[in-house]
């Protein structure tokens, strides 16, 4: 068990220098001061502490039954007892007091079911009391060209929000402004807020605010409408979406047909068409995706549902580094085409001549693109296209010079392709010293970025006679690393600093060495075998690779730190069972290795 | 609640916050969870010394660390339901070299514990990195003392078995 004790000793003291970050201390404390201010909740701790557990699991069980009693109450106040409810938004009563509204600052911009209102209790109602979303609306709303919808005289009450309660800036750029011809009618668009906000038939408040949405809209004169409810069960199944039927029938029609059909998932009744009115009409069934913020990401009209286009369509919606999308159809037979945007972060300017190469995903993915062929580079306006290529999904790496490379995803479809925004991060400048163990600088090492994988473009420098160096287009980051390499010699130096854009930071590169020795036994003679080790944090220029011995020995001289070794077969490109171990500076590591390959 | 014990719990939250931080990071194996852990667990703490007649502990640290712990342990039950996570995110986050070393610490330390039930990585984690006596651990999880030695002794056991082989 010694080794074990060892090993937890060693984790204690490497996790010792662990510190809150002082945002969180702060956020704590201001959290405190917050809610220091509320009254005390009625029902006494939620905590799930001590005798508090016990206690808690009571009064949960009582809220369930006031819940349960209240919605019962609710319900029947609504009048829905038989006929299942039209769409409507919004509803009576308000989760939050005049002074607390004047306590939060903001109004809300949703009301909500009386029943739940009703419950009351920060605990029982908070999900359902809380906005769930950042509700956003159709420019044609904000200009009030168009009046917003649903009419007043629909509301149930004098308490539904008013356009311009429901207005909030947009975060991200339309995606008209970066796409010259957007694919779909709706792509880009804002979801009303009552579609986002809406009744079921069966009397279920539907809050699809902040959540992935794929809005399937049928008729019940359709009857292959319902014929893919499997394969949209599948889906949301895989992706986690939110599916939620609109027909611009009957309420009773509907909920026959949705009987009839074993559907699932919760319908909408339109009859009046109040929401289906942004929708393309005379396209049933038509499956369209909306993302998290409440804008319309993708439709499709196909009349079987093309699982593979939906779902890939939900997930670039739910990809969050994705902050806008080009997309454009260009029909081929049997083969796609990716067409999309690299543009610059914080300003939005297109980046000119950035090259954007793309291999196959799957098992032969090939991490470093070094025998990728499909090659684009994008034009004055930051466009690139790409056509003739399989209609399979892509990994797209967009390499331009003086920035780390940014990879992505991207899936050829036979309709066409969807492929995300390259956004390329600000960079800034790092100026400093070499030094070497004894604080001697060093002159003409190569200073370079970390960079993940052999093959990745990396911006360098040498160092001066005095050790001193400038590097360039640094991605700015709260932790960017150099590394110093210095010809003849296998030690290396590493420094890391914060970067921020436009700006030059200082860094200190200093040049330490650890041995790793080992052996590789029962070595089978199968061309020559190498020996790599790979740093727990992603640099590939900390990774040293060196051939082994006849003999199955071998030494490496690795930066001091936590390394995985494991021998490497060249002809297989696979790494053999790779072993933990620490470099200590000026000591040399054992390890043994196997080589258990049949 | 009064302005002093306001500032009595300010300044537990200033003194206490590191231990946390670092006790809910070895559990989690994970420098966001912790974060959130932390947080929830000072609320949750908060709410209890404001609402209830709990009566305000001298030392409220071995308290708090109980919140952290079984926080912590429930967000190890949520983590089995939920895919994989994002470690690049984390990694954007680490401001030194010392951060770096930590975070790989703490992701082989998952690793290495991510196959044993929570309950019994929770009390190894407990024993062996954060050094709590068998009593001391059987508070924090409400059980007995011969409960918590099995589970130390089910966890050693198995990952002894994970090395040998």
């Amino acid at each position: 068990m010694n080794e074990l004790d060892d090993y937890f000793a060693r984790a204690r003291k490497e996790t010792e220098s662990l510190q809150a970050p002082k945002a969180l201390v702060q956020g704590v404390l201001e959290g405190v001061r917050s809610r220091a201010a509320q009254p005390p909740q009625v029902f006494g701790p939620l905590s799930g502490v001590g005798e508090g557990r016990r206690i808690s699991w009571r009064w949960l069980a009582l809220l369930a039954l006031m819940a349960g009693a209240a919605l019962w109450v609710g319900v029947g106040a609504d009048g829905v007892q038989e006929t299942p409810i039209e769409t409507e938004v919004g509803a009576e009563g308000s989760a939050r007091t005049p002074a607390q509204e004047q306590r939060e600052g903001t109004p809300r911009s949703w009301s909500v079911p009386r029943a739940l209102v009703l419950i009351g209790g920060k605990a029982a109602g908070k999900d359902a009391l809380q906005p769930s979303s950042t509700p956003s609306v159709p420019d044609e709303l904000r200009s009030g060209a168009v009046s917003p919808d649903p009419t007043p005289a629909a509301m149930p009450s004098t308490s539904a929000p008013s356009a311009t309660e429901l207005v909030k800036p947009r975060s991200v750029a339309p995606v008209e402004a970066v796409a010259q011809a957007p694919m779909t009618e709706l792509a880009g668009k804002a979801a009303f807020p009552s579609l986002l906000f809406a009744r079921a038939i069966d009397g279920q408040w539907l809050q699809l605010g902040n959540r992935l949405v794929l809005i399937h809209v049928v008729s019940t004169h359709c009857a292959e409408c319902f014929a893919g409810v499997s394969e949209l069960k599948r889906i949301a199944k895989l992706t986690g979406v939110v599916i939620v039927g609109i027909a611009d029938d009957d309420s009773t029609e509907l909920a026959a047909a949705a009987k009839q059909y074993a559907y699932p998932f919760p319908l909408i009744a339109d009859p009046q068409r109040r929401l289906l009115a942004q929708f393309p009409e005379g396209r049933r069934p038509m499956h369209v995706v909306v993302d998290r913020q409440g804008f319309f990401f993708r439709e499709t009209t196909t009349s079987s549902i093309a699982f593979d286009d939906i779902q890939a369509a939900i997930r670039f919606a739910d990809t969050p580094h994705v902050v806008s999308r080009v997309v454009r159809a260009v029909p081929l037979e049997g083969l796609c085409s990716i067409e999309g945007q690299v543009e610059r972060k914080g300003d939005s300017m297109p980046v000119v001549a950035a090259t954007l190469t793309f291999g196959l995903k799957g098992p032969a993915t090939d991490p470093d693109f070094s025998s990728g062929t499909l090659k684009a580079t994008t034009d004055a306006q930051g466009h690139y296209v790409l056509t003739d290529v399989a209609c399979t999904t892509f990994l797209g790496r967009a390499s331009m010079p003086g920035v780390s490379p940014i990879d992505f995803e991207v899936r050829a479809l036979p309709s066409g392709a969807i492929a995300p925004l390259v956004v390329v991060p600000g960079v800034g400048s790092v100026s400093g010293t070499v030094y070497d163990a004894h604080r001697f600088v060093i002159a003409g090492a190569t200073v370079s970025e970390c960079v993940d994988s052999p093959t990745s473009p990396r911006i360098e420098t040498v160092a001066d006679e005095r050790g001193q160096f400038t590097l360039s287009g640094v991605n700015a980051g709260p932790l960017r690393c150099l590394v110093a390499t210095i010809k003849g010699q296998e030690a290396v130096g590493v420094g890391c600093v914060a970067v921020q854009e436009q700006q030059l930071a200082n860094v200190r590169v200093e040049v330490r060495a650890a041995k790793i020795k080992g052996t590789v036994t029962g070595l089978k003679a199968r061309g020559a075998l190498f020996v790599r080790a790979e740093p727990g944090w992603n640099c590939n220029q900390l990774s040293p690779t060196k051939p082994i011995r006849r003999d199955g020995s071998f030494e490496l001289t690795v930066f001091p730190g936590k390394y995985r070794v494991g021998f490497h077969d060249p002809f297989s490109r696979s790494l053999g069972r790779m072993q933990t171990i620490q470099a200590v500076e000026d000591r040399t590591a054992h390890v043994e290795l196997t080589d258990d390959r049949p | 609640m009064s302005a002093a014990e306001l500032e009595a719990f300010e300044k537990t939250v200033t003194a206490s916050a590191n231990r946390l931080y670092r006790l809910a990071a070895r559990l989690l194996g994970s420098t966001s969870d912790a974060e959130d852990v932390v947080q929830e667990s000072y609320f949750r703490a908060f709410a209890t010394f404001r609402d209830s007649a709990f009566e305000r502990p001298e030392n409220p640290l071995p308290w708090l660390i109980t919140v952290v712990t079984r926080v912590a342990l429930n967000t190890l039950r949520e983590r089995k339901r939920r895919s994989a996570r994002d470690t690049a995110w984390h990694q954007s986050r680490l401001k030194s070299q010392q951060a770096v070393e930590a975070h790989a610490q703490l992701t082989e330390l998952s690793g290495w514990l991510d196959e044993l039930p929570e309950d019994q990585r929770v009390a190894l984690v407990l024993k062996e990195l954060e050094g709590l006596s068998t009593a001391e651990i059987a508070t924090t999880l409400g059980c007995s003392v011969g409960a918590v030695e099995q589970r130390i002794f089910r966890a050693r056991t198995a990952l002894k078995r994970r090395t040998e082989s």
